[in-house]
Formats: structure tokens, C-alpha cells, sequence
């Protein structure tokens, strides 16, 4: 198997993965998003007040609607609005899972160049992710 | 009743002006061969009552889902090389974290100027359209050879196999560095810079470059969202049916594409970016609030 052989499988690799992703996660926010504005789920934010508080500054629009940051949304997963972020989350994700799938891939092919990367970029995606980041620096007020 | 009230009972208007919006966005950008997020940041930005906040945080998200939509067709059919994509990905990837980080840090005027400025200059660099780069034909750096960053593709226009090398690859990791840094700062995909920083810069051949600009974006926009997300800039009933309007606009876009004469799209592509940079520029700098 020569580079370009090698090149294609790891192509393969990433297109199913990210097929597969993508159409999950997009079909899941179609969903709901359904459910939040038909109003099978009653959302944490009521609908009626968003036009009042969409357009303040992020920071003044969490205090107005009481909303939390980072992973509060995980507590209000029940709600029609916060039920929107399962499927956001997955979409964020999905190219992380993809270089996971990757490392395997590079690692049986003595590629440690490129399971080092793909490691790498896995490791910044999950320090993103995990909301550590956010907590440096307090932003604008 | 009260305006406050009537603005509130018609609280569904603004979504489902968003998802029209975002289906014709999906169509044009397709058509015009742009990402959703470049057109989609100035427009809702400067024309819906939403903070620009907000709006980039959907912006990150429209640029992440258009890559990730189109990347498996491009991979499967070789013109985008996850070889080629992976380590400028990375440099892009972390710079996109400094950039959404950076974002919250800088007053929202002074942001919407430079957003303007950004959008008036990528409009320039449309109707300026650098004709394609020529294509290295051999390896050129030490860096390229270590990432053995080379390959060959079929190009489907002629079926002829092409051999493709990079060149001035650490050029190139300093260009994604801050390319991803200001996708972040503004909630932009970046494949207006991608594309020129690949082909033009790195010497990859054109069709390559389109199709692993993608793939790039799909990873490098990935971390910034969640730094929008954690940050609280994720509002549902903007990203949710923004999401879905551009990605439903850009399946029809695919199948209009073949009737329509692209060039004149363009130019129209063109002077809305200049429209909507104006518009943010003056809306930035409090000419036109």
C-alpha cells in the first residue's frame, strides 16, 4: 500500500464518520426545534419574552433571563429551548469523534506523525469542550 | 395593545424571517461558491434585531455544519485530503479557541466595525478573484516532506490523475494560525482565506484546495463553538432554525446551481457582502445604528 492507498482509507474514514455525525445531529435539532417551538416541551426562557432580551449583550441577556453558563444546561435539559443544545453539542463534536476513529487508523499504520496530530487535535477539542477555557479571563461586562 | 406587547405575541415572526433568510443564504452561497457563515454573520448581524453575540455564535455553527455537510462528498470523491488537512487544522483549531475567546473581550461596536471592514475586504477579494495559483510540482520544504504532504486526485472535469505537492508549509501553518483566529473572533468559516492560503500560498491545486477548506473548517470551527456554547452565546431560536434554513437552502441550491449562470450570482453575492459590510461598519463605528 503506497501514501496516496493510505491517504484514501484515512479519507474514507473521516467521510462516514462525519456523514453519519452530521446527519444524526442535524435530524435531531430539525427535531428539536420542532419540539421547543411547538411547544411540546415548555421552554426555561419563555418564547413571549425573547424579543425583549435577544438583543441585549450575552452577558446582560444571561442575568435578564437567569440563565445559566457552561454546563448549567445540562440541568435543564427538559426544557423545549435547552433540549436544542443535545443536538448542537453533537454537531460540535462529531469531528473530534472523527480524529478518534483516525488515531486507530494512523496508530495500525506506524503513521505516529499523524496519531500524534490527531491526538492533538482531539485533546484541543476536548479542552474547549470542557468549558475550562471559559473560565479564564471575565470577558466584557 | 402595547408595542412591548405586540412585539412579543409576534415573538415567532423573527425565527421563521430567519429560516426564509437562511434558505435563500443556503441557496446563494452554494450557487456563488461561498460558506454560509461569511454571508450569514453581516446580514443577520446587521439586519435582525439580534445581538452580535448571538449572531456569531450561530455563525460558527452554520460554518461548522455547511463544512461538515459537504466534506464527506468532497473526501470520498479525493478532492480534499485529510493528510494535507489534519496539521493545519490544528494550528487553525487553537488559534479559533484565542479568537472566540478574544471576542468577548473587545466592545461589541468595536467588533462590528472590523467585521465591516473584514467583509468589505473579502467583497474585494471576490470581484478581485486571483486567478488559481499554479500547482507545485515537486516537495518543496523540509516540513512538507516530514508531513509527506503529497498525494494525487482525479480531477472529474478531464478524469485525468493529478500529483499534487505542498509547498512553504510553515508559511502556511502561520496563515491557518491566523486565519482560525479571526473565524473565531468573528463567527466566520473561513474558506475565503482557506482557499487562497492553500492554492496561492502552498501551491495545492485549486480543486484540492476548495474541497480540503472544508474539511479544515469542520475541525478548526468545532472548539470555537463550544467556546460560544459555554460561554452562553448559543441562543436556540436563532442557531436552530438558521441551521436548518441554510442547510435545506443549500440541498436546493445544489440542483438550481446547474440552471443558473454562477458569474452573475457572484456579482450579486458580491454586492451584498458590500451592502452588509457597510452596514456593519456603520453600524460599528455609530454612523448608522
Amino acid at each position: 500500500m503506497d501514501l496516496n492507498d493510505e491517504n484514501e482509507e484515512a479519507d474514507l474514514l473521516f467521510a462516514r464518520c462525519l456523514k453519519i455525525g452530521t446527519m444524526l445531529s442535524l435530524g435531531l435539532i430539525a427535531a428539536e426545534l420542532a419540539a421547543y417551538l411547538g411547544g411540546a416541551l415548555s421552554p426555561y426562557v419563555p418564547l413571549r419574552n425573547l424579543p425583549s432580551i435577544w438583543a441585549l449583550p450575552m452577558k446582560e441577556y444571561l442575568a435578564a433571563a437567569h440563565v445559566p453558563a457552561g454546563w448549567g444546561w445540562l440541568a435543564l435539559i427538559g426544557r423545549g429551548d435547552y433540549l436544542n443544545f443535545i443536538g448542537i453539542a453533537l454537531l460540535a463534536s462529531i469531528s473530534g469523534i472523527a480524529y478518534l476513529f483516525a488515531v486507530r487508523l494512523y496508530l495500525a499504520r506506524r503513521d505516529r506523525l499523524y496519531a500524534a496530530l490527531a491526538v492533538a487535535q482531539v485533546l484541543v477539542l476536548l479542552a474547549a469542550a470542557s468549558g475550562l477555557l471559559n473560565s479564564i479571563g471575565g470577558g466584557r461586562p | 395593545m402595547h408595542a412591548v406587547d405586540t412585539a412579543a405575541a409576534a415573538w415567532w415572526l423573527w425565527p421563521l424571517a430567519l429560516f426564509l433568510t437562511c434558505f435563500v443564504l443556503g441557496i446563494v452561497a452554494v450557487i456563488a461558491g461561498v460558506g454560509g457563515g461569511v454571508l450569514f454573520v453581516p446580514i443577520v448581524g446587521g439586519f435582525f434585531p439580534f445581538h452580535l453575540d448571538f449572531v456569531r455564535g450561530a455563525g460558527v455553527l452554520i460554518a461548522l455544519a455547511a463544512a461538515l455537510v459537504a466534506a464527506p462528498q468532497l473526501l470520498r470523491d479525493g478532492l480534499a485530503s485529510m493528510r494535507l488537512a489534519v496539521p493545519f487544522a490544528l494550528a487553525g483549531s487553537v488559534f479559533s479557541i484565542a479568537g472566540a475567546m478574544a471576542s468577548f473581550h473587545v466592545p461589541t461596536q468595536s467588533l462590528e466595525a472590523a467585521l465591516g471592514a473584514l467583509v468589505l475586504l473579502i467583497a474585494l477579494l471576490m470581484w478581485r478573484s486571483p486567478a488559481a495559483g499554479a500547482s507545485a510540482r515537486s516537495a518543496g520544504d523540509a516540513l512538507a516532506h516530514a508531513l509527506g504532504l503529497k498525494g494525487a486526485y482525479i480531477d472529474p472535469a478531464d478524469g485525468r490523475r493529478a500529483e499534487w505537492f505542498a509547498h512553504r508549509t510553515p508559511a502556511g501553518l502561520v496563515a491557518f494560525s491566523a486565519i482560525g483566529f479571526l473565524g473565531g473572533l468573528f463567527g466566520l468559516g473561513a474558506g475565503w482565506a482557506n482557499v487562497p492560503a492553500l492554492n496561492l500560498l502552498m501551491g495545492v491545486p485549486l480543486k484540492l484546495a476548495v474541497g480540503t477548506s472544508g474539511a479544515i473548517i469542520a475541525a478548526v470551527n468545532a472548539p470555537a463553538a463550544w467556546i460560544y456554547f459555554h460561554q452562553g452565546a448559543m441562543l436556540p431560536i436563532i442557531a436552530a432554525p438558521s441551521l436548518i434554513g441554510i442547510m435545506l437552502g443549500a440541498r436546493v441550491g445544489v440542483h438550481v446551481f446547474r440552471r443558473l449562470h454562477a458569474a452573475r450570482i457572484r456579482h450579486i453575492v458580491i454586492a451584498i457582502l458590500l451592502f452588509a459590510g457597510m452596514r456593519a461598519l456603520l453600524k460599528g463605528t455609530g454612523l448608522w445604528t
